[in-house]
This record gives C-alpha cells, structure tokens and sequence, in this order.
C-alpha cells in the first residue's frame, strides 16, 4: 500500500512539473515568434479569369520557437452590410520549429456567386467588412484562434456601368450603343459581353455579344445591333447586359440627336 | 462526592482536549494565513494576465476562498480519517473548478478589436487527471490509516 501511494505521488508529481514548464514554454516560444516577426505578409495579387475573381496574400512565416505549428487554419468571413458574400477557408501544413512556410493565402469567388448574393457590388464601390480568423496549435496541445475584423476596399469592376448613347441609323437599321465603365478591380477583366436592348415595350429590339478584355480605368465598348423589325425602335427603352453568362445591370437607354 | 469527581474529571478532560486542538487549530490558522498570502501575492503577479477576461476576479475569489477553507480542515484534521475525506473533497473540488473556470478548456480573451481564444483541453485533461489520482491517493491513505494498528 505505502509503496503505491509512494509511486502515485511521484506520477502526481511529474503530471504538476509537466503541466507547469509546458505553457511556460509555450509562451516562451511564441514570445520569441512575435519579437522575430515570423511572420511576413508580401503584397496581394488579384486576377480574373473563367468567371472567376482570384485573390492571393503570400506570407512567409519562419517558426523561430521551440516546437512545431501545426493545424494551421485560416478562415476569412466577407460581408457587405448584412449580406455574406463568401466564407474562404485556408488550410496550411505544419511547421516544424527551424522551418520555414512560403505560400499564399488564396481566395477566389465567382461572378455569378457575387451577382447571387449582391449585386450591387459589381457597379458600385463597397466597403467589405472580413471577420479573419486564424487557428494554429502549438507543441499539438494548446489551440490559439484569433479573430479580427477588418475593413477593405473593394473596387467595382463595371463602376458606373452604363449605356450612355445610343444613336439609330435607319437605313442600315443599325443600332449603335456605348457601354461604359470603370475597371476598378485591382486587375484586368476579360470575357464576353452581350448587351440586349429592349424598346418601351419591352419588346426585344436585338443583342450583340463583344469580347472584351478591360484593364483597370475607364472602358469604353461600342456594340452594333441589327434590329431585325425596326418599327419597332422607340425613342427609349431598356437594356440588360449581361457577362460571362451573368446578369450584371439593368437600366434605361434613349436614342440621342 | 462522586458526582464532583466526574465533574472535575470532565473537566480535566476537555482542558486536556482543548490544550491538544487549540494549539493544531493555531497552527492551522497560521499556516492558511500564509498560504492565502502567498496566493494573494501570485494573483498580484499573474492575475493581470487575466485581467482581459471578465469573469477572472469572480473566478479567483472562489479558488482563493475554496482552497484556503481545505488548507485549514486538512491541516486542523490532521492525524485523523477526516483528513483524507477532505483530500478526496478537494480533489474533487478541484476537478470541478477547473471545468468551470476554464470553461471546458477553451478561454475567450477580447482585447479591443481582436478576439483571442486558447484552447487547452488536453491539459485540462491533465489536470483532471491529476486531481482523480489524488483522489486515488488520498482513498488509498484513508485505508492505510484505518489499518493501521496503534502499535504503528
């Protein structure tokens, strides 16, 4: 009996010096983490491409504590206003301590997924609020998540899209529109563009589909339209245009002159 | 006469129980006074640590108050089976503290803007596990205390 009470005082004694020195350690090695700058954010690439805007944040991150980092998950939350737009979720693999992690951050979402959840968006410049949250364990027993919410620009990649003249030549019963906008995405936009205009009554008058490839800045996209029934070319009407298969605006055109 | 002898007798008797606890309870006392000090102290030093969680004061006093009151009955209930009971008690209450306070292993700290939590349920594990086999050892040394004969 006296010799397993002995040994159990012993074990008691051990699990107190490990449960003692493991966080002193741990806050140790994510001190000396936080005093080396482990880690470093390089600047953001944006890109489009198939429908689909790609965001990418490299970071390195150098693990200068004593024991490895892993389940390394970072997600990030984009809301405009009350609306969620896309929850992006990273996982990284683990870093053993003297190692190093060059990657990147990459988060992609798709036109028609933006157009579903806010459209608005595509046209106008938001403020898009992130929630970013980033788990990591370290020596694989103690979790850390930190959550911060930050604020970005968006920029709009058809800003103030509009059909701003229209001009009708009867004797070719030709319809010439100019679409224009802003690119103010970080990167340049390509794909088909097809504008539909429809006459009061909303009656389609003709569509015509351009490829185009929009750098960022001030676009302008003429369209020629052959309008199959002229008589029934009003003075104003509606257009629709429409990218990659999107519905991007809505709006009114008038026949200028 | 007979009946002045037993009075006299009872009262020698509880003088000599008085002149055996007042001294343990003394000591008790003294020895909690210090222990409580020395907590006191390390809340001090680390308890600005905790000062982002809300709940952390509340928290402390409960630990404070709860290990002082074991401190005291195991030290005044020394030499007896009492003190075992109070082991197993403490271990016991121990084990429920730290699922309370630590909520489960998983503390939420707000600094400002950044939300941190830490999650450390394998070593709350740990320490539950601790605390179960003090509990074992404190049983253990209850038994071997009532086995003990007063030649021992």
């Amino acid at each position: 009996m006296r010799q397993t009470i002995r040994v159990l005082s012993w074990i008691i004694k051990l699990f107190w010096i490990i449960i003692l020195v493991l966080p002193i350690t741990v806050s140790f090695s994510l001190t000396k983490l936080l005093e080396a700058r482990a880690i470093e954010l390089k600047e953001p690439t944006a890109s489009f491409s198939n429908g689909t805007f790609h965001l990418s944040f490299p970071f390195h991150f150098n693990n200068t504590g004593f024991y490895d980092v892993s389940d390394i998950n970072v997600t990030i939350t984009a809301m405009h206003g009350e609306k969620k737009l896309a929850t992006f979720s990273n996982v990284f693999p683990k870093v053993a301590p003297g190692t190093t992690l060059d990657t990147s951050y990459n988060a992609s979402i798709t036109l028609e997924r933006i157009a579903q959840e806010d459209r608005e968006i595509l046209t106008n410049d938001a403020e898009i609020n992130t929630e970013v949250s980033a788990f990591f364990r370290v020596a694989y027993i103690l979790g850390f998540k930190a959550s911060l919410n930050v604020t970005m620009p968006w920029g709009a990649p058809f800003y103030n899209l509009s059909v701003s003249e229209v001009q009708y030549n009867p004797q070719n019963q030709l319809l010439l529109a100019i679409v224009s906008f802003e690119n103010h995405f970080k990167s340049q936009i390509g794909g088909t563009m097809l504008l539909e205009l429809y006459n009061s009554q909303n009656e389609s008058l003709g569509s015509k589909a351009e490829l185009i490839v929009a750098a960022p800045g001030l676009q302008i996209v003429s369209f020629e339209i052959t309008v199959a029934d002229p008589p029934k070319v009003t003075k104003e009407g509606f257009f629709r245009i429409v990218f990659e298969n999107v519905l991007i605006s809505e709006g009114v055109w008038e026949i200028v002159g | 006469m007979g009946e002045l002898g037993d009075l006299e007798a009872k009262e020698n008797r509880l003088k000599r129980r008085l002149r055996e606890i007042l001294p343990r309870v003394l000591k008790a006392l003294i020895i909690t006074i210090l222990e409580g000090l020395l907590l006191f102290f390390v809340w001090i030093f680390v308890g600005g640590l905790f000062g982002a969680y809300y709940e952390a004061g509340t928290l402390f006093t409960i630990f404070f108050w709860g290990m002082l009151f074991f401190i005291f009955t195991i030290r005044v209930s020394e030499g007896t089976i009492f003190k075992y009971g109070f082991v197993v008690a403490r271990a016991l209450f121990l084990i429920i503290y730290l699922i309370y306070a630590t909520q489960g292993g998983v503390l939420t700290l707000d600094f400002a803007e950044l939300h941190l939590t830490v999650e450390f349920v394998p070593l709350l594990g740990l320490m539950v596990f601790i605390n179960v086999l003090d509990m074992m050892r404190g049983v253990l040394q209850a038994i071997e205390f009532t086995s003990m004969s007063p030649q021992d």
